[in-house]
């Protein structure tokens, strides 16, 4: 592995970020202007994080530390393998959302464009932040700017239900951000150190009981955007906001970000083997789980399309908790991999909703039956994203479902298997009843709404469903999620 | 050592004197000539200020003698960290203060205006002697200059209001000052001496008597009326309030520099470690700032007139300094100065921006902000990025400091402090919360006249916003003065 300092890691930053400022400064006058200003650093932001990528499959990796913030902490950019994963993600997601986003605003014809776009590319940067952090300060910065850009786009439509939900957002998140901080704190006056290392820095500082402490500290800090029971609250009610907010960031940008913290914490903080040698494993697996059953069982009684699939997120980002705690290399390979084939499919799913609210404005499952009809394309793409994340073969679910439960098997903590199977079954039993309705329950107007439902809301979805599939059918293809996880696997638990 | 750079301390105080005598006279012969020699004076200040950090950062601390009369029978200033950079940070935000505000202030009229100008000038040259002095008679006299400026200014409207909020702080700050003589007087009887380096060396043999014990306790008691400690912090919602324009910048700066003589008096005067023997300063002035902290901050919650709300979070911060500095590691000094900055830029400006908010719009209370961000956008920028300081948000001054001092807590095995001043976040998130919601989320019902404010105040307001987004990230070029300044103060004595 060969490191090279160099200021590259801020570029694909400063793209983002200098689309806000365009944006910001073109105003609303030009939204045209500003959709081409989106569309194009998302388009190049994208092919530079492509192009890094495959210098760090190849072994480099980029850092870069500008000013030294406390002593012994710079701020510090550093791409790894993980890293580029996560941004890769973020960056392609924020591609496709783009598009979808110009569909969906414009025909909503909604206000505020400007502050909207705006917004949209400061998070997007800021998840790329995270992406990059070097050490746990620099990660902590950013996560606190991605938690202050969202709140403006979940208040978006300024009501009293959406401003509610905004301060329910900020104070749950604000909340854990000082925990975490705190947290961050205390590991630095134990060590020094705040650096992401390939094996933890804090082996060997504190007693066990303080380590456990501190974990748990952790978990609670980060808990809350990862969106662990019962630190979730916020997140249906973050569904207020426009669907292409949901899809992007309450599906994949924020929770993933929480997830992805969660995970250096325990590989790059703690270390693995100090992770086991601490015995928190098994308390965050049952925590996990529980996630996962409960989320499924309140996502069924849920008849808001959003908000079951918010439950339906919940439960699938404990999957990659799970997989972490579980320890077992295919387990911890199916939750990485999760982390990418979650995001595609979830987001097909919010795109589907999105299409609907905008082609019939409704938003109760109970108004979609025999829709499919209607709209044949969007119910396609919902059915693929619906069977995927029941974790039927040949969608992208199956591949990390089976990982998962290869896993719990190595581990020898058959437990889980019945757990995740019951998901998927609660998981089936949340997602099959509107498929069945919307292709074969009768409606008494008929009309073809799709039309109305512009290209740049039906391609994305498109595209999405389609990788859904591609990821499940060719999961081994070079350069896909899997051929990364496997890799990281391989470097954070040396074999 | 260069010849010009010795006479800096001594050149730093004496130019806002000398303009304040002559400002007057050429004032009333010429319209609205005040606010100039003001600018000149002040930003000669500015530059004396930074050369005389720089010519400390390389050579070390020095002595001045006035008119070369060694103490004890002269009078003797000290140019050290500590002085150099809050030197520089009072005529910095002096300087934009001064630079915001008009050449005739409206609610004063041309002739106050004169007035107003020099007693501002006064107060900044007490203040800036304050820093550097090395004579506790002399700090006594020079805080009764600034003191008596600062009440007239708060005064100066002349409506009831104003004058019985200067008539509130009159009462509070001079029963402060007559503790701060009496403190005075138990030390110079007890040591014989009123050089604070002398009285450092004769204090040890007889720190244990009661006479040292009363003076060390009336100088905290009178100094914590100036700097507005909890629970001595009455005096500053109706002064913030009811001043003129720009006045509550510089109060902003002159707690600082009543912290400063805290500092003086605890670590150079009494020693760490001699202070903690006498009192027990972890739990006395930790405590006191903590609770501060979290008082002040429910003040500020319950207050709707936003001036007297960023009053009420003055005093939280007060009280994380004096938290800070009970901590008496070099950390939690260097948090603590570092703080000081960082709160005096953001606070300073969080007022510039709502005195435009008062001028521009006449709105001073959280419900007329609903929509104001449409009509006033770049002032509410500089107020956003100000609060996200002040609640202590990333890639902000308020973030490094605050961190500073809570891992400084953590290290001296005090983590609950820690935990109060992060939870401190939150609290402070409620009242700036409801603000920047009412401005960019609620459509409001402003009357369309209202316009931006005027490219002359955006300027200073810009560059104070600027400097709290630097001080965010840039923290190393301030700690290279504060960490020797830290270190120097607790290396015993100065």
């Amino acid at each position: 592995m060969t490191e090279i300092y160099s200021c590259i890691p801020a570029i694909p930053l400063c793209i983002s970020l200098g689309a806000a400022l365009i944006i910001a400064l073109l105003g609303e006058r030009v939204r045209h202007l500003n959709e081409g200003v989106t569309i194009a650093a998302a388009g190049l932001k994208f092919l530079l994080i492509t192009l890094l990528y495959t210098s760090v499959v190849g072994g480099a990796i980029w850092l870069w530390t500008p000013v030294t913030l406390l002593p012994g902490v710079p701020f510090s950019l550093k791409i790894d393998l993980f890293g580029i994963y996560f941004a890769l993600l973020s960056s392609l997601l924020w591609l496709v959302t783009s598009v979808y986003s110009i569909g969906y605003m414009r025909s909503l014809n909604e206000h505020a464009q400007t502050r909207y776009y705006v917004c949209f590319a400061i998070c997007v940067a800021a998840t790329v932040g995270i992406a990059f952090s070097g050490n746990l300060l620099t990660f902590f910065i950013f996560y606190e700017i991605l938690t202050l850009a969202t709140y403006p786009l979940v208040v978006h439509s300024q009501t009293k239900e959406a401003l509610a939900a905004g301060r329910k957002y900020l104070t749950y998140l604000l909340s854990g951000g000082v925990v975490f901080l705190f947290a961050i704190l205390l590991t630095y006056t134990t060590t020094g150190t705040l650096d992401f290392v390939n094996g933890g820095i804090l082996s060997g500082s504190g007693t066990t009981e303080f380590l456990r402490i501190l974990f748990f500290i952790f978990l609670i800090g980060v808990g809350v955007k990862t969106a662990i029971m019962p630190l979730h609250g916020w997140l249906p009610s973050a569904m207020v906001a426009p669907t292409p907010v949901s899809a992007l960031l309450h599906a994949v940008a924020v929770v993933k970000a929480g997830t992805f913290g969660l995970l250096r914490v325990i590989f790059y903080i703690f270390g693995v083997d100090l992770f086991m040698e601490i015995g928190v494993a098994p308390i965050l697996a049952v925590i996990a789980s529980f996630t996962i059953i409960t989320a499924s069982l309140m996502a069924l009684s849920q008849d808001n399309l959003k908000m079951r699939l918010a439950y339906s997120t919940i439960s699938q980002l404990s999957y990659i908790v799970l997989g972490a705690a579980l320890l077992a290399p295919a387990a911890l390979e199916g939750g990485i991999a999760h982390l990418m084939h979650q995001a595609f499919m979830k987001i097909t799913l919010f795109f589907c909703a999105g299409a609907i609210f905008v082609g019939t404005g409704k938003k109760l499952l109970s108004e979609m039956h025999g829709m499919a009809e209607e709209m044949p394309l969007t119910w396609a793409a919902f059915t693929i994203g619906g069977l995927g994340l029941i974790g039927i073969p040949l969608t992208a679910g199956f591949i990390t479902k089976w990982y998962l439960i290869g896993g719990s098997l190595d581990a020898g903590q058959p437990v889980f298997v019945i757990i995740l199977l019951t998901s998927a079954l609660l998981n089936a039993a949340y997602f099959l009843p509107p498929i069945y309705h919307a292709y074969f329950s009768s409606q008494e107007k008929k009309e073809t709404l799709e039309r109305r439902v512009s290209w740049c809301i039906k391609a994305p979805i498109i595209v999405c469903a389609i990788i859904v599939i591609l990821l499940g059918t060719i999961p081994y293809a070079p350069y896909f999620p899997l051929e990364s996880a496997h890799e990281i696997v391989r470097q954070i638990l040396r074999i | 050592m260069n010849g010009m750079f010795v006479h800096l301390p001594i050149l730093i105080i004496m130019i806002p004197f000398a303009a304040a005598f002559i400002g007057p006279p050429i004032g009333f012969l010429f319209r609205g000539c005040i606010r100039r020699i003001v600018l000149i004076a002040l930003s000669l200040n500015l530059i004396c200020s930074i050369l005389l950090a720089l010519q400390v950062l390389s050579s070390g601390p020095f002595d001045y003698y006035l008119s070369g009369v060694a103490p004890p029978l002269g009078i003797a200033l000290y140019a050290d960290y500590l002085g150099a950079v809050i030197s520089v940070l009072i005529s910095g935000i002096a300087l934009v203060a001064v630079s915001y505000s008009a050449g005739i202030i409206p609610e004063l009229g041309e002739r106050r205006t004169i007035f107003f100008y020099v007693l501002l000038l006064l107060a900044i040259g007490a203040m800036q002697g304050i820093v550097f002095t090395a004579d506790i008679f002399t700090l006594f006299v020079l805080f009764e200059i600034q003191a008596i400026s600062l009440y007239g200014l708060v005064a100066m409207r002349g409506d009831g209001k104003g004058l019985l909020a200067g008539y509130k702080y009159l009462l509070i700050g001079s029963a402060g000052s007559a503790m701060i003589l009496i403190g005075i007087g138990f030390l110079y009887i007890s040591t014989g001496t009123l050089n604070m380096h002398l009285m450092a060396e004769l204090l040890p043999p007889v720190s244990g008597s009661y006479t040292v014990l009363a003076g060390l306790a009336l100088l905290i008691a009178g100094l914590s009326t100036k700097i507005g400690l909890f629970p001595l912090h009455i005096w500053m919602p109706e002064a913030y309030a009811y001043g003129p324009s720009i006045f509550p910048v510089i109060s902003t700066i002159a707690l600082k520099v009543g912290v400063v003589a805290i500092i003086r008096v605890v670590y150079t005067i009494f020693g760490p470690s001699l202070a903690i023997q006498t009192i027990p300063l972890e739990s006395t002035l930790a405590l006191l700032g903590a609770v501060a902290i979290i008082i002040c901050s429910i003040l500020a919650i319950r207050q709707m007139d936003i001036r007297k709300m960023f009053a009420y979070s003055s005093g939280a911060n007060i009280g994380c300094i004096m938290l800070g500095l009970g901590i008496a590691t070099v950390p939690g000094i260097e948090g603590a100065i570092l703080h000081m900055i960082t709160h005096a830029t953001a606070k300073a400006g969080l007022f510039l921006c709502a005195d435009a908010f008062l001028i521009q719009a006449g709105i001073r209370y959280v419900h007329e902000f609903k929509g104001l961000s449409k009509a006033m956008p770049y002032t509410m920028a500089a107020f956003s990025i100000a609060a996200i300081s002040m609640v202590g948000l990333p890639l902000t001054g308020g973030f490094m400091s605050k961190i500073t001092i809570a891992s400084a807590a953590i290290a001296d095995g005090i983590t609950y402090y820690a935990a109060i001043l992060l939870f401190w976040t939150l609290l402070s998130a409620v009242y700036f919360y409801r603000i920047l919601k009412n401005a960019y989320f609620q459509e409001g019902t402003l009357s369309s006249t209202i316009r931006e404010a005027p490219v002359r105040v955006l300027i200073p307001i810009f560059i104070i916003s600027i400097a709290t987004i630097l001080l965010g990230f840039f923290v190393e070029s301030p700690m290279a003065l504060i960490r020797p300044a830290a270190e120097l103060l607790l290396g015993g004595g100065i």
